[in-house]
């Protein structure tokens, strides 16, 4: 008999196993499914006892068959409904899979193939496929002179430049090409989805995250990656691999003028400007400092800001010559710092040039163990020699991957020159090569060869450097690859500029209360706008040594991992500066249209809350983190205010402890920011209302204190476990008898509110959550709050011993049932 | 590309005398007497042997090349003598008619006389797998019945009962649009 030629059938046959049909297909992996469809059978002896037919073997056989044929079912049922490209993790997952079976990894293209082929997909290749009829073959010869038209335009001249160029300056007159950077290029076509300025990294985030329409302050910056990361985030920052975020939306501002003119300028700015050191000023550090304005005398806080100067070698031979300056701000409030820093300017009529370089000077973020590794795989310094001079280029290189940014001194900062990183895609893993030893490292870390002697300029800060540092086109490398030898990293030719970076190390130190916590740290790489996307690339394509590639995070996940070192994120958790102010109220808006698209049946009605003891009804708007509401409270009288300012004011930390310690009344509005740490249960969100605890004369206090500890009626005699058996039982008798009765005690408002302790009244809201999650790091619930100064200061006062005053409930906006937690003043960090 | 379509028989064999190793003078409830195991040497190939070869002779050259290329025995179980093929839906009558003129097992010389009877036609092997779930179930039932001692074996009735509601039922074709041959039950009797 013939075998039947069909396609391997997966309707194998159920009670014998036969050979694949098809040999080619994998004998092996077949045998898998085939035995989803081998339904178990029992042999007559099981149904004959000693030849004889009887009962009890005969029900037992039909349960046997029952069985067998139920679980056959079952697993037919999961194996025909599962795809090929199902069976791929997620991460792995292709939109085209389903018709295109070279998008599924090699051990399931195979079933790939003849799914498609049994199911309905197109077969046809897109670039294959012959035009079948006049009209669609006529206008495939239209395309084809078309585009054999535009190629003509496409590729620019090269020129020679014989001379050899210190890749650090940009002295050289090499020619390249031409950049353009002008805003409007940005905004391509009004008609887009995203009406914002496109990050250059906006193609590659859009395949893979969520792109919220509205810009955030300008940008269309991706709010999450599409699959789901939370874990996955928080394992590469903190335990193995890298995260790495698409920052170019910071803004920066460059400051051009001679020393003198620049720090009278930061003296309106910055109260502390004179305690920053003269490395930095050198331009041998970096440093960030918050920028405030003075509005009628007094400071008011504006937002953090990350300043770099431009070390100037001829600085020695002429001090009056201007230097240029970086200040990277948060772009939701560059408006307002841009246009202050000007009103100093002209105000103090100095002589100092300000440029808004937005959309010149791009970043990225890395955090993570993996995150030197990543760097030291990506960037080569163009610099390459052995015996280099650069002193940058030399600690660079005498990194290794385990050299963490938290290591390096404060404020550590790195320039030089790269090479196209496109030349040595894709990037190698280079624990292949040499390491550095770590005592190695220990050298460079102690000497740190760049603050000795005079540094070099950095060529960031020269305009064109960032010019002659864009790419060639694709259309232009590619012949370059095509010529040489595979697997080999192209050899830079002096067509290819250096790509002018700067590195700088952030430790991610917070400070709290009395604590200081060393976070991992950050690398951000400011790199000209251009060139992010090439190194990018290379970024996300390295071969971690842990496996893995660096995980691209969205702000999302820029929020998660500040909220783990519970670091307050700006604007967020800044409600008192204008740019966190309006952050709040779009996230009111957000929120209040959020839950108006919900049906009744499912949203929060905020008007029948109950807080126990009879009480109904949220505690202001139940969208907001409502602060007009907590101030009204008080009584005191809301200044009028224009729609944008901030009805509330930051105090400093410095400040808060000494009005602590003097007993001085702080003014009604002013606020700290505390971080917040859940004792028990509970989980706390946005928006959620903190209570102090209540005073000793309410029975309250005492049963939100219970929360913390229960301690056991004869924990007296565990502790005298090494006494005599007499003594125990003695004691074990005396707590017999002591103990109240009932026994267990019932426990308060049991009908009230489900036996939880009541929250306190209005009179004891301290203030509002403005991060509020689980945090994995700590492996309890924290949060990242705003509190008025002056309820927490008479939280300190009245408990001047214990430390009951740090103690604080939190309540999520729209439940009844508050947690216990503890609160810290955040100082720095 | 078009669907092949298929029909599933579930069959059972029965025989009408005790199996060989059994004592004669021990009374046999009638319950185990008409669903008696098959002898251990039935294999699938056997069978698909003897349909092949009495298609062949009922039906000639023709008959044998439309059945030879989609027959299939998609489950057989010796302990409960019941066996499930697979057929294209084009020629299953030739098949249904085959396994009514055999009459005796392929294995052993001679093969113990027996009767083929096909209990369920249907369009989905999952249908013809519930089917079989069915009948074990009432039979289950008819057992315990048996076992307890007593002798109105209602499961029994039910199970013949079911047999004859879905003879009625064939009377009045099914209007069903999607897949009208999927669940044509029919009874030989």
């Amino acid at each position: 008999m013939e075998r039947p030629r069909t396609l391997p059938s997966f309707d194998g046959p159920r009670s014998v196993r036969r050979p694949a049909q098809n040999a080619s297909a994998q004998p092996a992996k077949r045998s898998k499914l085939q035995d989803a469809r081998h339904i178990r059978t029992q042999p007559p002896s099981a149904v004959l006892e000693d030849g004889r037919l009887d009962l009890a073997k005969f029900l037992d056989s039909r349960k046997v068959e029952i069985d067998a044929l139920e679980t056959s079912m079952q697993k037919c049922t999961s194996a025909n409904n599962t795809r090929a490209f199902q069976q791929v993790p997620r991460a792995m997952r292709r939109r085209t899979a389903s018709h295109n079976p070279k998008r599924v990894p090699r051990r399931l293209r195979d079933r790939a193939r003849h799914e498609q082929l049994s199911s309905n997909a197109p077969t046809v290749e897109a670039r294959k496929r012959r035009p079948k009829t006049t009209r669609a073959h006529l206008r495939r010869e239209m395309a084809k002179i078309c585009d054999s038209q535009g190629d003509s335009h496409r590729h620019a001249t090269m020129t020679e430049s014989g001379q050899e160029d210190d890749p650090n300056t940009c002295d050289a007159q090499g020619e390249g090409l031409e950049a353009n950077n002008s805003v409007g290029d940005y905004m391509i076509n009004k008609m887009q989805k995203h009406a914002g300025p496109r990050l250059p990294t906006h193609l590659w985030h859009k395949k893979r995250a969520f792109i919220p329409a509205k810009p955030y302050w300008g940008f269309s910056i991706p709010q999450t990656p599409t699959e789901k990361c939370y874990r996955a985030t928080h394992r590469a920052s903190t335990q193995q691999g890298a995260v790495v975020w698409d920052m170019t939306y910071m803004s920066t501002i460059g400051l051009e003028g001679v020393d003198d003119h620049i720090k009278r300028l930061l003296e309106e700015c910055v109260p502390e400007v004179g305690s920053f050191g003269q490395q930095w000023r050198a331009g041998k550090r970096h440093e960030t400092f918050r920028i405030h304005k003075k509005v009628n005398g007094s400071w008011r806080f504006v937002c953090p800001a990350t300043m770099i100067w431009n070390p100037d070698f001829r600085r020695s031979a002429q001090p009056e010559k201007p230097r240029k300056v970086f200040i990277r701000i948060h772009p939701s409030c560059f408006e307002e710092v841009h246009d202050y820093l000007l009103a100093v300017i002209r105000e103090k009529s100095l002589p100092l040039h300000i440029e808004d370089l937005r959309f010149e000077v791009g970043s990225i973020e890395l955090a993570g163990s993996g995150s030197t590794e990543a760097l030291l795989g990506v960037l080569q310094p163009y610099d390459d020699k052995d015996g280099t001079e650069d002193a940058n280029v030399r600690i660079f290189k005498s990194f290794n991957a385990f050299t963490e940014p938290s290591v390096l001194h404060t404020g550590a900062l790195l320039a030089f020159g790269i090479k196209d990183p496109r030349l040595a895609y894709p990037p190698k893993n280079i624990l292949a090569s040499k390491l550095n030893t770590a005592t190695a490292v220990m050298d460079t870390l102690a000497n740190w060869a760049v603050e000795q002697g005079d540094p070099k300029p950095i060529a960031l800060f020269d305009k064109d450097c960032r010019m002659r540092a864009s790419l060639h086109p694709k259309s232009v490398l590619d012949p370059r690859k095509s010529n040489d030898i595979a697997g080999q990293a192209l050899p830079a030719t002096p067509h290819d500029r250096p790509i002018p970076i700067m590195l700088l190390a952030s430790s991610g130190a917070v400070t709290y209360g009395n604590s200081q916590a060393m976070r991992p740290g950050v690398w951000t790489l400011l790199a000209p706008w251009d060139c992010v996307l090439s190194i990018w690339y290379s970024l996300v394509h390295y071969p971690l040594s842990g496996g893995n590639n660096p995980r691209f995070g969205g702000l999302d996940e820029y929020r998660q991992v500040l909220a783990e070192q519970q670091s307050p994120w700006f604007p967020g958790d800044f409600p008192t500066t204008d740019a966190g102010w309006a952050w709040e109220l779009q996230q009111r808006q957000h929120r209040g249209h959020v839950w108006s698209t919900l049906p009744r049946g499912k949203r929060v009605a905020f008007e029948s809350v109950r807080l126990g003891a009879a009480r109904q009804g949220e505690e202001g708007s139940g969208h907001a983190c409502d602060w007009e509401y907590l101030i009204d409270l008080q009584g005191f009288e809301r200044r009028v205010l224009p729609k944008d300012q901030p009805p509330i004011d930051l105090m400093n930390a410095d400040d808060f402890n000494s009005k602590l310690q003097l007993k001085i009344r702080p003014p009604a509005t002013s606020t700290i920011i505390a971080s917040i740490r859940l004792v028990g249960r509970g989980v706390v969100r946005e928006c959620a209302r903190v209570y102090r605890l209540p005073d000793s004369t309410s029975p309250l206090r005492e049963q939100w204190l219970q929360q913390k500890e229960t301690k056991k009626p004869w924990s007296s005699a565990q502790k005298a476990s090494n006494a005599s058996g007499q003594t125990r039982r003695g004691l074990i008798l005396k707590s017999l008898l002591e103990t109240e009765r009932p026994y267990p005690k019932p426990a308060a408002n049991v009908e009230d509110i489900g036996a939880h302790p009541i929250c306190p009244n209005s009179t004891e809201l301290m203030g509002f959550v403005t991060t509020g999650q689980f945090n994995l790091s700590q492996g309890r619930p924290t949060a990242i709050a705003s509190l008025m100064a002056i309820k927490a200061l008479e939280a300190l006062w009245n408990n001047p011993l214990s430390d009951e005053g740090k103690y604080c409930i939190v309540r999520n906006v729209g439940e009844s049932v508050g947690w216990l937690a503890r609160w810290e003043a955040y100082i720095s960090g | 590309m078009v669907r092949l379509k298929d029909r599933y028989l579930l069959v059972n064999i029965l025989y009408s005398d005790l199996p060989p190793g059994h004592p004669k003078d021990a009374p046999v409830p009638d319950l185990l007497l008409y669903n008696q195991p098959t002898a251990g040497e039935l294999r699938p190939q056997h069978l698909l042997k003897a349909i092949r070869g009495e298609v062949a002779a009922l039906f000639g050259d023709c008959g044998a090349g439309a059945v030879d290329r989609s027959l299939q025995v998609k489950y057989l179980s010796s302990a409960t003598s019941t066996f499930i093929l697979r057929i294209s839906r084009a020629h299953y009558r030739l098949v249904w008619a085959a396994l009514a003129f055999m009459n005796s097992l392929p294995v052993g010389r001679p093969g113990r006389p027996c009767v083929y009877r096909v209990v369920r036609v249907s369009g989905t092997m999952r249908k013809v797998e519930q089917a079989a779930i069915q009948r074990a179930k009432l039979l289950m039932l008819a057992a315990r019945d048996e076992m307890a001692g007593n002798k109105n074996t209602s499961a029994l009735d039910a199970l013949f009962k079911a047999d004859k509601v879905e003879t009625r039922r064939l009377a009045a074709p099914t209007q069903d649009q999607d897949e009208p041959d999927e669940d044509v039950a029919m009874d030989e009797d």
